[in-house]
Parts: structure tokens; sequence; C-alpha cells
């Protein structure tokens, strides 16, 4: 599914004013349609380089295409037209006194017809699954509603490239299988889905590509499989391991060799190793 | 990094080790200068002495690179000042063969019906020096909370007593919480900046009611957010007994030096050398200040 990168980064390096290195010569390339998980530990650069995909930030060093545009010459209103960015926090953004209004207000802002605003809106705050509370003030919400209304904000502008930092913190395992399940069928469409976490489980699950920070680099850059087969990989940047590839690795000295991803390829394996 | 960086900044200096009254006068002193005058050379003396205190304190420039938006409060002052200047009236023993000096015209010469709306040269200069006033004083204050620990602020608060009087702690409490919000909230608002651009609002422009309607975007989400953790930090605060009714003890105590000393005959020395400068000899004062009969 993969096409032409979306989002290239050429020894990219960001210094916060006052110097504090965070990030130091990143090259990547993000296809078209790619589902890749940034992960690391905290401080390791992670936000601080989707900051780089909308303009938010620009580079010190080196160079950020986004969609073959510059973001240092570009503004972060017209590139949020290619990259939407979700923040781990929503209340950051809710400002609006109805969900309606506030998942609206990218797509006015845009300036469509009051139908394309109806219908790109509605689809938005379905697949979310707040159409219902559309008249509800945002702040009678969860806290987990709320940040299903902040995606909601995002999605409704359609953009090819979705940024989520953090989507799952603080979530039920509800309202977390809720989110992923929207990023999935995101992906499903031909978008392309960044996602920061630290919910290993979810990398390994959806994630088609894995991409390590550590201390402001880009450590490693493999599919999960490969990630969490390797010990040296991850033993390093202080993350653990999902339970299923926990599992198979306790089970590696009885000759089980795999690293299997999810619970049904972990039992799969093992009905298999059994039976063999 | 927060666009308004005003915390505590750790570092080793003369100002550092000054007793935060000591401070405190320094900022008293930088407003009754500041006030005292008004000619602009004067003022810039004023604010170039706060330059130097603030180098002396070793706190890097950066820390006061959001004060580029007094640029527009000084354009501010120096525009409508010198539109609406004579307007005052009342300019006391001014020379009778003084005239006003138009710069230009804001409805200039060609356009029909012109020319209109002089700016005057006097009123433009005055508001400037109102312009330099405010630069001033905003130059000096990070000062205060830039180079003293907020501990130390609030024991040198809670050692002001008059007779047996003292500041009740809870308002020393609002006090040193509020200067302790600062980048707190700062923050809040350079995310919430970072989460409205992401979704397209574009700040700046030249529209006037487009930059009212996009500013609430950014005002309604730290004004909540803001409101919340006051809510949190009360909770925080009761679970902590705070309140209770014991006599407060401080682990860190401050001490007045002989460098206070120093500081504080020299800060006196300039107040009133200042005072008298202006009032008795009119120095640092424009002939044409309009009088204020109050």
């Amino acid at each position: 599914m993969t096409s032409a990168a979306i989002i290239e980064t050429r020894d990219l390096s960001y210094s916060y004013p006052g110097g504090i290195s965070a990030l130091s010569g990143v090259n990547l390339d993000i296809g078209q349609g790619e589902f890749v998980a940034i992960i690391g530990s905290n401080g390791s650069g992670k936000t601080t380089l989707v900051k780089h995909f909308n303009g938010l930030l620009k580079p010190s060093q080196g160079q950020v295409k986004v969609d073959g545009l510059d973001t240092r010459t570009v503004r972060v209103s017209e590139l949020s037209r290619i990259v939407g960015f979700v923040f781990q926090n929503p209340d950051h953004q809710i400002f609006a006194y109805s969900v309606w209004e506030e998942a609206s207000f990218g797509l006015k802002l845009q300036k469509l017809d009051a139908d394309s605003v109806e219908r790109h809106t509605s689809k938005a705050l379905q697949a979310v699954s707040l159409n219902d509370l559309r008249d509800r003030h945002p702040r009678a919400l969860s806290r987990g509603q709320r940040q299903r209304l902040a995606t909601a904000s995002i999605l409704a502008l359609r953009t090819p490239v979705l940024v989520l930092d953090e989507p799952t913190t603080g979530q039920d395992f509800l309202s977390r299988r809720q989110i992923m399940e929207l990023a999935v069928d995101l992906h499903a469409e031909g978008r392309t889905v960044l996602m920061v976490t630290h919910d290993m489980a979810l990398v390994a699950e959806y994630a088609t590509r894995v991409v390590v920070m550590q201390d402001g680099a880009a450590v490693c850059d493999a599919s999960p499989k490969e990630v969490f087969g390797r010990d040296e990989i991850l033993k390093p940047t202080g993350l653990d391991l999902p339970p299923v590839a926990k599992i198979a690795r306790g089970l590696r000295e009885y000759g089980f060799s795999d690293t299997p991803l999810t619970q049904a390829e972990l039992v799969e394996n093992l009905i298999t190793a059994i039976r063999s | 990094m927060p666009t308004i960086d005003i915390q505590y900044f750790k570092e080793d200096s003369f100002v550092h080790r000054l007793h935060p009254f000591t401070k405190v006068l320094f900022e008293i002193a930088v407003l009754v200068t500041a006030a005292a005058f008004n000619e602009p050379l004067f003022l810039a003396v004023v604010i170039l002495a706060i330059v130097g205190v603030a180098a002396l304190s070793k706190i890097p420039a950066r820390k006061f690179r959001y004060m580029w938006v007094l640029t527009y409060i000084v354009l501010f002052m120096v525009i409508t000042q010198g539109v609406w200047f004579t307007s005052f009236g009342d300019f006391g023993d001014i020379d009778v063969e003084f005239e006003w000096r138009t710069l230009f015209h804001l409805w200039p010469s060609w356009a029909p019906g012109g020319p209109q709306v002089p700016v005057i040269l006097e009123g433009a200069n005055y508001g400037f020096s109102l312009g330099l006033r405010v630069v001033a004083i905003s130059l000096s204050f990070p000062i205060l909370v830039l180079t003293t620990h907020p501990s130390d602020l609030t024991r040198f608060l809670s050692q002001i007593r008059i007779a047996s009087w003292r500041i009740p702690y809870n308002v020393i409490f609002v006090f040193t919480t509020a200067f302790r919000y600062i980048p707190t909230v700062s923050r809040e608002f350079d995310q919430t900046l970072d989460a409205q651009r992401s979704r397209g609002v574009h700040f700046g422009g030249y529209n006037p009611i487009r930059q009212i309607k996009v500013l609430a975007t950014l005002f309604v989400p730290v004004l909540t957010s803001s409101l919340l953790s006051a809510h949190d930090l009360t909770l925080a605060l009761e679970t902590r007994a705070f309140g209770a009714p014991t006599e407060r003890t401080f682990i860190h105590e401050v001490h007045w030096r002989r460098a206070d000393w120093g500081v504080t005959t020299l800060l006196i020395i300039i107040v009133v050398a200042s005072l008298i400068l202006a009032n008795r000899y009119g120095l640092g004062v424009l002939p044409y200040t309009p009088q204020r009969n109050i």
C-alpha cells in the first residue's frame, strides 16, 4: 500500500531555545498509507519530531518536507490541510459551546459551504460515536469523550496524514479500542497514520512500522516483529515488550522462536508448535 | 518553551544574592524614576540601567524576548498622542511663542478634503516617553521574579510586621502562587496556540474582527484550564492541611547583608536625586507636559 513518501526528513536536528538539543540527524521517509508508531521513553524526542510534521516546529538544521513542501516556508495553517494533528490533551483545543460547533470549526475556517460542513462534521462525529451528543456542551463530556471530540474535529478536516500524539493516554479500555479502531479504519481508507505512544500492545497490534526514538535520534526503524523480536533494540530505551511478545520471550528456552504480535497469533503459533 | 518565561532562574549572581526587600525597592525605584521623567533621553538612561542590572544578574537575553510586543504599545502611544496631544489644553506656563510642529497628516494633502488629522511632533515625542515608561516598568518587573526564589519571596513577605500585625499567610500564599503560575499558564497558552494552529487557525493578519474571533479559540481553553487547575490546587491544599492553626516555620531563611545596605542607600539616593532634578529643576521633563489638576 505504501507509495511515494509524503513526509521526508533529512538530517533533521532541533534545539530548543537555550540550546537544549532535542533531535539530532533524523532521516525518515514516511510513505503514503503507512501506519507508523513512534515509540521511546519520556523526553526521547517523539513529540518534538512529530511537531515538525505540521510545521509547529521548524528544523534548526536539515529539512522536513511534507507532500513536497518545505515546512520552513509554509504556514502551519496551510500544512494543517495535509497533516491533521490530534494532541494528547483535548482541553487545549476545545473552546466552542457545543460538540457540533467544536467539530465543525476547522471546516468553517476552510470556508466550505454549509452542506459540506454539515456532511463532513456529522461523518466525523459518527466515527467517534458522538453524533448523538452534537448539541451537548463539550465541558459536559467525559475526558474520554472530549478526547474523541478533539479527534473528530481533526478527522473532519479529512487530511491525508493524521498524527496522533498519545491518543489513548488516560482512556479506559473501551475508549482506547474505539480510538484505535478509528485509526485502523482511517488507515484502511488509505490515510497515513502516525501515532506517538507508550502503549506497546497497541503498537504490536496495529502498526505496520515502528520508529524507536532515543536521545533525539531515530535508533531503529523497522517492522513491529523485528523491533519486539530483538532485545538489543528496546533494552537501552527502557521500554517494555508487549505482553504477548513477553510470553513468547519466556517460551524461547522451550524452542519457541517466533515473535507474535497479537493474542490470536500467539495462540495459533503455540498450537502449531504443540501439535508438531 | 513558554512564550512568557518568567520563573526563578537559578544562577549565582550579585543580584540573586540580594535580599528580596532590596529587589522590591529596586522595582519601586524604577517606578518612581520612570514617573519622574518624561524626556525620552532620561527614560532611555533608566532603561539602560535596568538592562545593566539584568546583565549583572546573568539572566539570558532570551528570557526577555517576548518584550518585543512592547513595540506595539510604544507605537500605539506615539500615534495616539501625536494625534490627540494638543487637545489636553492645559500645558502650564508654556512659552508664548511656542508652536506645535506638524510631522505629517494622517489624511494626506492629495486626498480629497486633505490635509486633515495632523500628527504633532511634540505629541508623538510625549507618546514615545509614555511608551518608554511602560518599557522600563515591564523590563524591571521580571528581574525580581527571575532572581528571587519563590520561597525567599514568601519568607520575606512573612517577615514584614507592623507592631504585632503581619501579612496573613493566606494572602502571601495567593501572591506567591500567582507568580508560580505565570509559567504554567504561559505553557498552557503555548500548547493551546499549537493545537489551534494545527487545525488551521491563523493568528495574525490584518482583519481585526477575525482576530478577535480567533483569539477566543486561545483564551477560552486557557481560562477554562486555569480555573480547573485552581480548583484542583484548592483540593490539594486542603488535603495537606492548609490553614491549620499553627505557627509556620521555614527551612530556608533570608538574610540582610552588607551589600543590601549599599544597594538600598544607592537606590534611595538615585530616587531622591531624580525627584529633585525633575520637580525642582525641571530636568528630564518636557516643557510641554500636560498639567493635571488632581
